[in-house]
């Protein structure tokens, strides 16, 4: 039971979150991160 | 009379090991679809890469996602919800049968017939690495968040170098495999089209002047590699902070494994098929969700009595 609830307050956060990146157009950013993320990849190429 | 029983158990015994193959083969085609899909990406093949880089490879993509925007700073709210709103509905379901460094291992585990065994003393303590690594990183991440957003954390920036941006990310196994090889390959083919013969004097200049973090990577690369052939899901148990956040809230998941009492004989044939040593039989037989289980089903596949399923919510 406790479980439970612990998993529905946590659902309703992850929703929230989604709800307000979505709001403050953070979805925008993803080719940007997606790029620096490569890029991380690629530190130590000589 | 007798003959007809005979053939009835040679046909019950034909019968069972197709069954069990069946969802073993499912997971591995479901890993080999994300794998392309993944790949795809990489080479820009695919349409709406970060989608598919992000949302859709959360036990990977997301965690690296999360430590770049803390780095902005940015906070990350679409990595956070898409953490938590796959692992509390599907549990580590993604460690088992999306992420593509978790595909690795179980091709590599199928390399020697015989695996190491781990005791189950120092797999309890082991097991505790990865706890260790996720809160190196968070600390790392998280501090660096809050330091830029007080407008004091250029110099602790700096003093990170490539740390900065994604700590993991810049170690991890899975971005050497998908990136830096191929990438290297890429360069190295390049150069040899221009100068296809250099004395062996410039190789050697050419090989010190090779940042040190380039070899670090190759050896996590190959120790990730060789401990997935000896030990199953060597990275995911004992390594991957990927793996261990999940584990953390996949205990509050809604999707679990009910272990039917009336069937369940306790041969232990789920827990010895097991790669990720739950002890199946000692957790409650309602619902379990333990930290560990990435829902791969292999214990489904492996009881002979069906005693096992998966149960929502």
């Amino acid at each position: 039971m406790e479980r439970r609830v612990i998993a529905t307050v946590l659902l309703m956060f992850g929703l929230t979150s989604l709800a307000l990146a979505i709001y403050l157009n953070q979805l925008g950013l993803l080719e940007e991160i997606t790029t620096l993320l490569f890029n991380v990849g690629k530190t130590s190429l000589p | 009379m007798a003959k007809k029983r005979v053939k009835k158990e040679g046909k019950e015994k034909k019968e069972t090991p197709k069954k069990r193959l069946k969802l073993r083969w499912l997971r591995l085609l479901s890993q080999l679809s994300f794998l392309t899909l993944f790949l795809l990406a990489l080479v820009n093949l695919a349409p709406l890469q970060p989608w598919i880089i992000v949302p859709v490879s959360p036990p990977y993509g997301a965690f690296s996602t999360l430590q770049a925007t803390l780095s902005t700073p940015i906070l990350p709210l679409l990595p956070i919800a898409s953490i938590l709103l796959f692992t509390i509905l599907l549990g580590r379901f993604l460690c088992g049968w999306v992420c593509p460094s978790g595909f690795i291992q179980d091709i590599l585990s199928e390399v020697k017939r015989k695996h190491t065994t781990i005791t189950p003393e120092t797999h309890s303590w082991m097991k505790n690495i990865k706890y260790l690594i996720l809160g190196a990183i968070l600390l790392v991440s998280c501090s660096l968040a809050l330091s830029l957003t007080l407008g004091m954390g250029d110099p602790y920036k700096r003093a990170l170098g490539v740390f900065s941006t994604a700590p993991y990310t810049t170690l991890s196994p899975e971005a050497t495999v998908f990136i830096l090889i191929p990438e290297s390959v890429k360069q190295l083919q390049q150069w040899m089209a221009t100068s296809p013969l250099i004395p062996l004097e410039q190789l050697w200049t050419i090989i010190l002047q090779i940042p040190p973090l380039f070899y670090i990577r190759m050896l996590i690369a190959a120790a990730f590699i060789i401990t997935s052939i000896y030990v199953p899901r060597f990275w995911c148990l004992y390594v991957c902070p990927v793996g261990a956040l999940m584990a953390i809230l996949s205990q509050f998941s809604l999707l679990g494994m009910k272990r039917d009492i009336t069937k369940c004989t306790r041969i232990r044939a789920c827990v010895e098929k097991c790669p990720m040593r739950v002890r199946i039989l000692d957790l409650p037989w309602e619902k379990f969700n333990d930290p560990e289980c990435t829902l791969c089903l292999d214990c489904v596949d492996a009881c002979p009595r069906k005693a096992l399923k998966p149960k929502f919510p």
